[in-house]
């Protein structure tokens, strides 16, 4: 569904992605890892375009995504933010409901049709007890579901979503990323950028390691996360878990003993 | 449905406030003896020519400022903004001033309120360069600060060096508003300008409420948030330079207006605008029959009695604000 | 004067030193003895005197000699303003600043009332003797300011003609047709200012047997008439006088609201020019000639 071809992106005369190829298929939730400033977040805003491309195409169900209009390509892919901020001390299921805009551009209101996508969203991300409460009085956890269910009310085929677990306890953590995992079905797709290696493995169908800039490997998370690619690309040391069950857990930076 | 409710109330507010302002007056003229025979003419006169463009200018310009508060507060995401810090009110009466005392305005009666949208669109974007685009609500009343100093002081110089003898006394007017002694002409002076830009504030709604969320989300979702600007900077230019060239600047609605009604709205920017522009109509109509109720002697100017409800209202945002770190 | 007393020091000052054996030291004491007593001579009567008011330069061209006008202002040269521009041609101006009196040395300093305590206090400290005129509110302290300046130039006999010959034409205002009411005028100014009792041109309008309607609204001295006043009040006429015609300010755009042309009907105002009666004298008889012109069948 989006195809990306050899895209370079710079942020004023720094060259942060280079030559990158990816291609995301729909039903699929592609884990996008590397370290800080390795350009996930950066290759996410180009496909948003909310920064332009210095060189490649970027291809969203075959249409190069800078010749679709701005209200046409909102609808076709939502967004997750880093940390996004709440300006105004909405109540949740108006927020939420902010989600379905997309769809009603200008000064249109709001259908039947979109309440009961929001009212389903609500359910789907257990929110329902927490609708009429507003945003600013509820924990981190909740916050970020509640962004996470107005990205999903837009019902955009791609989800992109940049580091959505970050600041999170682990039940919500799990909670998010299941979101994320339910999401992806036959017609939608997700783009998750995400530093838990173990998260990214169990939610993920494939990651994609990003390092300076360009992809380093992808595929499923056992060929990816290897040793050797763990050790070049975050300078870690990390200890694996075999069998039915793949977990890694980042264990110490070379050089120092213990 | 809450909504609804909301701006009937406004609605019947104003109406009844409109009522009251053309039944008010230095005579003892009432609203009924329009239906009477004694000295028709003169009553019709004091009625139709002195109190009713007096009550429609009032009510008009107060919206102005009402809906231009909330667009402007919706469009920085903060709740301190107002036409006057973001220098729009001084910036539309130096416009206004030049045209006025150099002789302009006998030229055509399109130039005076033209200068204040002129004025006022200036001073505005000067502000926003000056505090560069993602600055915080300090920058953007420092820029403000200096903006509107630097406007007050060439209004100040443009007064003292004008030709009329009367132009200097006059500057008291120009920064503090007055609705008295303005006709028809007036209005209809105003009313292409205030229209134009009050069309440009309709369909802004839904793109402020995206705001909510940031700016990448937003865009994300489809505003456009270079022409947002644009259309919401023009609009404000158009509907405060119009009122500012008539009435002088008056302030403190724009900031206090979207204020009180924000809660009554669920803090959506959409729904706030229409609500804030009868909010504002009615301030500026209830601060102008105040202004006639006062006891007889020089003139009370209509900012001061803005100034003495919104300054106070002013101080109590700032220590809320500390305390919840909004 | 003062040409023939140097003329005269001249010749003496030849005699005195054909007689040879007189000392030059002896000459010079003489000359310090005779010459007060001849710049007296050459004086007396010709009293110099410096104006820095308007309306105290009218008064003082309409009955000083040419030599007694050591300065006047800079305003009594505008056509609009100043009834005698034509004859303020010529004489040193000041701009109503003490420092510029110092180079025309005056002998008195003639002032309105309303100048201010500051400069009052200058003048007297630098010793110029400063003579006060209070503002005139009837035509009778025109008459009396008339006569007093006339006084101090030295030339009573002067104002005493000046005096009568207005007296004359106020004498000879028809009066108003028996059966009619006076018309009734209002003088109406930028931001709302008129006249009413004990002001001057409310005099002048009394005297020309129109009705100030101002008096009817109680006004004493200068007041302000709210629009909703004016309409209601009925004038016939309004009275204006333009000050600074062609500049504008919002006090001046109050004159052309809609109310007041509907208010007189379509009557025009009656046109004054300010020349004729910002200050008191011999040229409000003009101002009452033209009111009594404009009285006409309403």
């Amino acid at each position: 569904m989006l195809k990306i071809s050899n895209v370079e992106v710079s942020l004023g005369n720094q060259k942060i992605v280079r030559g990158v190829d990816l291609t995301v298929r729909r039903g699929e939730v592609l884990g996008l890892l590397g370290p800080n400033g390795a350009g996930k977040s950066t290759l996410l805003r180009a496909v948003l375009q909310l920064i332009p491309t210095q060189q490649g195409n970027i291809e969203l169900e075959g249409a190069p995504v800078n010749s679709v209009r701005v209200e046409q390509r909102a609808r076709q892919v939502a967004y997750l933010a880093q940390q996004g901020p709440v300006n105004w001390p909405l109540t949740v299921e108006r927020l939420v409901a902010l989600g379905r805009f997309p769809h009603r551009p200008g000064w249109q209101r709001l259908t039947a049709e979109d309440r009961a996508v929001v009212e389903r969203i609500l359910d789907q991300t257990d929110l329902r007890q927490l609708g009429e409460r507003t945003v600013t009085t509820l924990s981190g956890g909740e916050r970020t579901r509640v962004l996470l269910a107005r990205a999903l009310a837009v019902g955009a085929p791609l989800l992109l979503a940049d580091e959505p677990v970050a600041a999170l306890d682990p039940a919500h953590q799990l909670q998010i990323m299941q979101l994320l995992r339910d999401y992806s079905d036959e017609d939608h797709a997700v783009i998750v950028v995400i530093h838990d290696l173990t998260l990214a493995a169990r939610f993920c169908h494939r990651v994609a390691l990003m390092h300076e800039g360009t992809i380093v490997a992808v595929g499923s998370a056992r060929d990816v996360l290897t040793p050797e690619n763990l050790a070049s690309v975050y300078n870690i040391d990390a200890r694996f878990g075999m069998g039915e069950d793949f977990f890694v857990i980042p264990w110490q930076s070379p050089g120092k003993q213990r | 449905m809450r909504p609804f409710h909301l701006v009937a109330a406004l609605g019947l507010l104003v109406m009844a406030l409109m009522l009251f302002s053309i039944n008010l007056g230095s005579s003892e003229i009432s609203l009924f003896d329009l239906f009477g025979t004694e000295r028709s003419h003169a009553v019709k006169l004091v009625l139709l020519e002195i109190r009713l463009p007096r009550t429609l200018i009032a009510a008009v310009a107060g919206a102005s400022f009402g809906i231009s508060g909330a667009a402007m507060q919706g469009l920085l995401r903060n709740p301190l903004a107002s036409p006057g810090l973001i220098g729009s009110s001084s910036g539309a009466a130096l416009g206004a001033i030049i045209v006025l005392y150099l002789g302009l305005g006998e030229v055509s009666w399109v130039l005076m309120p033209s200068g204040g949208m002129l004025g006022a669109l200036i001073a505005m974007v000067l502000v926003y360069v000056l505090a560069g685009r993602d600055a915080s609500i300090v920058t953007i009343v420092l820029a403000g600060v200096a903006i509107n100093s630097l406007a007050i002081a060439l209004m100040s110089l443009i007064l003292n060096l004008a030709p009329s003898p009367y132009a200097v006394q006059e500057i008291v007017l120009w920064t503090l508003g007055s609705v008295s002694n303005l006709g028809m002409t007036d209005l209809w002076v105003m009313l292409p300008a205030t229209v134009l830009g009050w069309l440009l504030f309709v369909g802004t709604g839904n793109a402020l409420e995206l705001l909510t969320l940031g700016e990448d989300t937003a865009r994300s979702m489809g505003v456009n948030l270079g022409f947002l600007r644009t259309r919401l900077f023009l609009a404000v230019a158009l509907s405060i330079g119009a009122a500012v060239s008539v009435t002088g600047a008056i302030g403190f609605i724009g900031l206090v207006i979207p204020h009180l009604l924000r809660p009554l709205v669920g803090y959506q920017p959409g729904r706030l605008l229409g609500v804030s522009a009868l909010g504002g109509a009615a301030m500026l109509l209830a601060a102008d029959i105040a202004v006639r109720l006062m006891p007889p002697g020089p003139e009370i100017r209509i900012g001061v009695l803005t100034a003495i409800v919104g300054a106070p209202f002013f101080l109590f945002l700032i220590l809320k604000t500390r305390r919840w770190q909004i | 004067m003062v040409g023939y007393s140097f003329l005269l020091l001249f010749f003496l000052h030849r005699q005195l030193t054909r007689l040879t054996g007189i000392r030059p030291i002896f000459r010079a004491l003489v000359l310090a003895v005779l010459l007060p007593g001849l710049s007296a001579f050459a004086q007396s009567g010709s009293l110099r005197i410096a104006s820095i008011n308007l309306c105290t330069d009218q008064l003082v061209l309409a009955l000083a000699d040419e030599e007694q006008v050591a300065s006047i202002t800079f305003l009594a040269r505008h056509a609009e303003s100043s009834y005698m521009a034509d004859r303020a041609a010529g004489y040193h101006l000041n701009h109503g600043q003490a420092e510029e009196l110092v180079s025309v040395d005056p002998d008195v300093v003639v002032a309105y009332s309303y100048i201010s305590p500051a400069k009052l206090r200058f003048l007297n400290e630098l010793g110029y003797r400063v003579e006060i005129f209070k503002l005139a509110n009837s035509i009778a302290e025109v008459y009396a300011n008339i006569k007093r300046m006339a006084e101090l130039l030295g030339k009573p006999v002067r104002g005493i003609q000046l005096v009568a010959r207005m007296q004359e034409r106020l004498d000879s205002v028809p009066p108003v047709r028996s059966g009619y009411p006076a018309p009734r005028g209002l003088i109406y100014e930028p931001n709302g200012y008129t006249g009413g009792r004990e002001t001057l041109r409310g005099d002048i309008l009394h005297h020309a047997n129109w009705h100030n309607v101002a008096t009817d609204a109680g006004i004493t001295g200068v007041g302000v008439l709210g629009l909703e006043a004016l309409l209601l009040i009925g004038a016939d006429r309004l009275i204006v006088s333009p000050y600074a015609p062609g500049t504008h300010s919002l006090g001046q755009r109050l004159l052309q609201h809609p109310a007041i042309e509907i208010i007189t009907s379509g009557r025009p105002p009656v046109n004054i020019p300010i020349r004729h009666w910002i200050c008191g004298g011999v040229m409000n008889v003009e101002a009452l000639a033209q009111l009594v012109e404009s009285r006409g069948p309403p």
